[in-house]
């Protein structure tokens, strides 16, 4: 909300500066984003009148000009715009005028002929941002005064937002009423003359139907108005400070009150509409063209104001374009009513609208204007465009009593706050900001001023209190009781393993990086063909809408995005929750680790060749992790086809017969289709907590032996079946290590058939090992070996 | 006078040897068992009885002249061949070394787990909720029912069934303090979301949840804590400002501004010459929301603040553009 400074100061005027009282009002919970004055800080304009022009004898676009400005010889001026004509009132730099700092108004030539100032725009005086041609002034502004003055430029816009609890602040006389409160500087009373008007017996008929949605209705008429006036300068001044453009003087009217007052009004063109007016619920499928041209379909949660032939007026929001006032206007109806909150809701959602007006029923507005800004914005345009007023029309009227009465303990005020205040200074508060604050009971009876629809709890009193006490002058009180409130055991949490796993990571060369969580549905496709996952109705785009099911699809498309920006060697990794759905439409909110890697392996060293990543780098990442994380349980690598990776480099990581995530190569047909032309690799597995919780074993004493064997297996045989029969056959007490130093696959060997070789470290735990003992134990295991999976020894 | 002969031609043998080898062989060759000083011994049978001590004598001290020349300069030449060695294997070690190649941490993940360390060592436990939400934990629980304006204030995603993503963390509040009783220190980080994209918004971000509930923690408490935190965070007396505020969920309610971080509060581009940067949103715990996880505001009553990780990532480490966080470029990421 733009409000003008001037405006304020009019109703309440603290001794403060601009910058002081913008401050104290954001300090106090209205926030002031910025200050901006209303024009540049120029000197030297003077209103002058055009006497009389004629053509530049050299220039086609130029108009010499001869130009009172009150001096005791009229001035010549050279002048561009093609607005320039006899009779015109304008704002003249005269000579030595400074516009801005470098530009200062010196006494020219333009093409041959003397000017002795400058016709200036509203742009030139930074009054608009953009302007045709020159400022044209009312023919009443008086001669020789100084532009600044006449137009009271020494004024600031205050750009405010205006939190939603405080409707009441929604216009200048409310934000007064607070900067009274908060500075105890004096607020204009209301003085409101009466304008009982005129009695009529041809008065439209008004029914409210929508009596929930709008309880208090009034209205008047205004007969014979003016349709040559047009809207006084000062008033088309304050709305451009607020926002707004003139329209009409009768729209500029309302629109001045609702500002001001802050009750937003409707006029219609009372020979547009119908004899009999019901406010009421729209019937589906009704339609409505609004006054800016969109035309809108109703539907049944809509409150409109509806004559004999339909709607005329979304209630509340915006006036209808069939029933606007227009320059020919001579007679009008004007609404003044209060439509509650609910009855508003869901209009700025459901049609994309927001006004004024619907802003400010939405957050409340004080009954008790209804009457007041109809009386005001009457006398206004009675005043300037003439005509004869009605007597105001009561449909229904506000009740004389029912305000909200808080009970208060003013003890609570430092109990909540930490802020000892004395209870005289909490009750003049109370009553600077208009509640009624009955400190002769306890607890207090406070009573709620009618425009404050944000007081119900005793907090709410307080936060107000302090509002006047100042935030800022909360003094800190460090405290805290028992740290952690010891009969509950601190649990642990994944954000420890979350942590550590990150930078297991970091540390293998990963880059941690964040994606969205809603991912593009096609590129997700690619990557789980069957599952189902939630699809958000109101996406930020189409390529947004998803619930991810794996973080493979943000991790894709980040190597696509820093392939096209020259990156090579890249590794990603990230944390997130992605979102499976079961049959029942349940979604389980699933906690993964992920990770990405294409390029060349990590080391780089001048005396080394380096060469691409493969399957057993990504691996052996994998497998460092879960090693440290799970020391003590079985990991195994299942080979398993997936649609999204290559079919003969993929596995299910197994953990103790869990399967909890894969890794592979990314299937060439999915690169392919996202136009990535290396090898990629993925994993990804569900994190649960981290068990490293390791049980203490006695070292042995005795030699350690060791043993290689050299084996012929058949080539489709897993390696890991090899190894599992081996550890099988030894007591695992024993077997300190088993390992594979050597894989062969290829000539010289029997068809069919390739060769591992793999090293035992055996050592007893009390005694030393004789040949006899290795030797049982080598050849019970190569007899199962033989006998269970074909492996021979190799000769 | 042969062995004198001996013993000279032997010594100029050893002063022009140069190699270690030839030195062994020179010793082999004078004083083996073969050699030829131990041969004029074996020859003693020869020489008049009386000339034989004389000569056992001379001997000797060929011998021991001859040995400690070898063993100076055997000294010598493996001092030179050490040192030979030596030349040989330098090193330019201004190459570079054989790295592994670090990753690194998102700076939300550094500012995140800072946040999370701090709380823990002043004694609060990290919870956590789903991102996928109902109206009623993420709205209606926290005193912010259906027609109430401020859910203007939410741009919230929603799916087909009605339920939502969170838009903030607050929610997790509420779970927290249904599923025990106070009191209550904890704090509940995560991604919530809201669907709003242009140059300062992101449909997704990272908010911080914090909450004491006792039965006497308040407003100045809260004041002292910040202050802390955030000068523990920034390793300098950072100020705090409160300013009067409104979140349907907390009443007294307050916006909270740091003193800026990097003029001081002179006033700069980051501060908008204001001097402070906003950072959080906090309050005291509206009975309304004691009262929906029944809990008796009379009897108990605290605090609770929600802060944007991003943007005091962004603080922290400098970054001016909000849209650099998510883009996962790989120029930004290694950066950290």
């Amino acid at each position: 909300m733009k409000v003008s400074e001037q405006w304020l100061r009019a109703w309440c005027d603290p001794a403060l500066s601009s910058e002081d009282l913008a401050k104290k009002i954001t300090l106090g919970g209205l926030e002031i984003d910025t200050v901006v004055p209303v024009a540049h800080a120029f000197t030297g304009v003077v209103v002058a009148h055009v006497m009389a022009t004629e053509p530049h004898p050299e220039a086609d676009r130029l108009t010499l000009c001869q130009v009172d400005a009150g001096l005791s010889e009229p001035l010549s001026i050279v002048c561009g715009a093609k607005n320039v004509r006899p009779g015109l009132k304008v704002a003249l730099a005269m000579v030595g005028a400074q516009l801005a700092p470098d530009f200062i108004i010196k006494r020219a030539r333009l093409r041959g002929q003397w000017s002795e100032g400058m016709l200036c725009s509203a742009e030139e005086l930074g009054m608009q941002d953009q302007a045709e041609g020159i400022l044209e002034l009312p023919s009443s502004a008086p001669i020789g005064m100084d532009v600044r003055t006449y137009l009271s430029l020494n004024d600031h816009i205050f750009e405010m937002s205006i939190t939603p609890n405080r409707g009441d602040c929604l216009s200048v006389y409310g934000i007064a009423r607070d900067v009274a409160g908060l500075t105890g500087a004096p607020l204009r009373p209301l003085d409101i003359e009466p304008m009982p008007g005129v009695p009529m017996d041809d008065l439209p008929c008004v029914r409210v139907q929508a009596d929930e949605a709008c309880p208090y209705y009034a209205f008047r008429v205004i007969r014979g108005l003016s349709t040559t006036l047009e809207t006084p300068l000062d008033v088309v001044e304050r709305l451009r400070r607020s926002g707004l453009t003139p329209i009409h003087p009768v729209v500029d009217y309302l629109h001045e009150v609702m500002i001001e007052y802050g009750q937003p009004m409707h006029a219609f063109d009372l020979n547009l509409i119908g004899q009999s007016l019901t406010l009421r619920y729209a019937k589906p499928e009704e339609t409505l063209t609004l006054l800016q041209g969109q035309t809108v379909t109703l539907d049944a949660s809509t409150v409109v104001m509806a004559d004999e032939r339909g709607p005329l007026a979304m209630a509340g929001v915006m006036g209808g374009l069939s029933s606007a006032v227009t320059p020919a206007t001579v007679d009008i109806f004007i609404e003044s009513a209060h439509f509650t909150p609910s009855a508003l809701s869901g209009v700025a959602r459901r049609f994309g609208l927001t006004t004024d007006a619907s802003q400010r029923f939405e957050r409340g507005v004080d009954p008790a204007l209804i009457e007041q800004a109809l009386t005001i914005v009457t006398r206004r345009i009675v005043d300037t465009l003439g005509g004869v007023p009605s007597p105001i029309q009561w449909v229904t009227h506000p009740p004389k009593s029912d305000a909200t009465c808080v009970l208060f303990k003013p003890e609570r005020f430092e109990q909540i706050t930490g802020v000892p205040l004395a209870r005289d200074f909490i009750a003049t508060s109370l009553r600077r900001l208009g509640f009624v604050c009955d400190d002769g009971v306890s607890p207090w009876k406070v009573t709620v001023p009618s425009y404050r629809f944000d007081i119900a709890y005793d907090v709410d009193l307080i936060e107000e209190v302090l509002r006047v006490y100042g935030y800022d002058r909360i003094q800190p009180v460090l405290h805290l009781d028992v740290a952690h409130p010891l009969n509950v055991p601190i649990k642990r949490n994944i954000q420890h393993t979350m942590q550590k796993v990150l930078h297991c990571f970091q540390h293998r060369g990963y880059h941690e990086a964040i994606h969205y969580s809603f991912v593009d549905p096609a590129l997700q496709r690619f990557i789980t063909q069957d599952a189902s996952t939630m699809v958000l109705l109101n996406p930020i785009s189409s390529e947004l809408s998803e619930m991810r099911l794996s973080l493979w699809p943000g991790l894709l498309a980040s190597v696509l995005y820093n392939q096209h920006r020259q990156q090579t060697n890249i590794r990603l990794c990230e944390i997130g929750v992605v979102f499976p759905t079961t049959k029942e439409g349940r979604v389980d909110e699933v906690l993964h680790f992920g990770g990405i890697a294409t390029g060349m392996k990590g080391l780089f060293h001048w005396g080394e060749p380096t060469s691409p990543i493969d399957f057993f780098d990504v691996k052996g990442d994998v497998e460092s992790w879960f090693l440290s994380a799970w020391p003590h349980q079985k990991l195994r690598f299942k080979a398993a086809e997936h649609p999204a990776l290559h079919p003969g480099q993929s596995a299910q990581i197994v953990l103790n017969d869990d399967v909890v995530g894969w890794i592979g190569a990314v299937h060439p047909a999915c690169l392919n289709a996202l136009g990535i032309e290396t090898s990629v690799f993925v994993f990804e597995w569900k994190l649960s907590e981290a068990d490293v919780r390791t049980y203490y074993e006695p070292i042995s004493k005795y030699p350690c032996i060791r043993r290689d064997l050299s084996l012929l297996m058949p080539t489709a045989l897993p390696v890991e079946d090899v190894l599992t029969c081996i550890r099988q056959g030894v007591e695992p007490s024993y077997l300190k290590s088993l390992s594979v130093f050597d894989y062969y696959l290829g000539e010289h060997l029997p068809e069919g058939q390739k060769s591992i070789a793999v090293t035992l470290l055996l050592q007893h735990p009390d005694r030393t090992w004789v040949d006899e003992d290795i030797q049982l134990m080598m050849t019970t295991i190569l007899k199962t070996l033989q006998t269970e999976l074909g492996v021979t020894l190799r000769e | 006078m042969q062995i004198k002969a001996l013993q000279k031609a032997g010594l100029e043998a050893i002063q022009s040897t140069d190699s270690i080898e030839h030195l062994e062989a020179i010793r082999v060759e004078y004083l083996g068992k073969k050699g030829l000083l131990t041969a004029l011994l074996k020859n003693v049978a020869q020489i008049p009885p009386e000339e034989r001590p004389r000569i056992g004598a001379d001997v000797n001290e060929a011998k021991m002249s001859l040995n400690a020349a070898i063993e100076a300069q055997m000294l010598r030449l493996k001092e030179a061949r050490l040192h030979a060695q030596l030349a040989a294997e330098r090193l330019d070690v201004t190459l570079p070394g054989r790295q592994v190649t670090l990753g690194s941490l998102h700076p939300v993940t550094q500012i995140r787990q800072w946040i999370n360390d701090y709380f823990m060592r002043i004694g609060f436990d990290i919870v956590d909720g789903p991102e996928i939400e109902t109206d009623y934990y993420n709205f209606e629980a926290l005193n912010i029912p259906l027609t109430h304006p401020a859910r203007a204030m939410h741009d919230t995603f929603y799916f087909g069934d009605g339920r939502l993503l969170r838009t903030h963390t607050s929610p997790i509040q509420i779970r927290a303090m249904m599923e025990s009783q106070p009191p209550y220190r904890l704090i509940a980080p995560g991604r919530v979301y809201r669907c709003d994209s242009d140059m300062t918004h992101t449909p997704m971000f990272h908010q911080i949840e914090g909450f004491c509930i006792d039965d006497r923690a308040n407003l100045a408490n809260l004041k002292a804590l910040l202050h802390h935190l955030f000068s523990s965070l920034f390793q300098q007396d950072v100020q705090v400002r409160f300013r009067a505020s409104y979140f349907p969920f907390t009443e007294p309610s307050a916006e909270v501004d740091i003193q800026c971080v990097h003029c001081q509060g002179k006033g700069c581009r980051s501060c908008q010459s204001t001097g402070w940067l906003e950072v959080l949103g906090c309050g005291m715990v509206h009975p309304a929301v004691l009262k929906a996880v029944n809990i008796d505001p009379q009897h108990h009553q605290g605090w609770a603040f929600g802060m944007g990780l991003d943007r005091l990532a962004m603080l922290y480490f400098g970054i001016d553009d909000l849209r650099m966080m998510f883009e996962n470029d790989l120029n930004f990421l290694k950066q950290f």
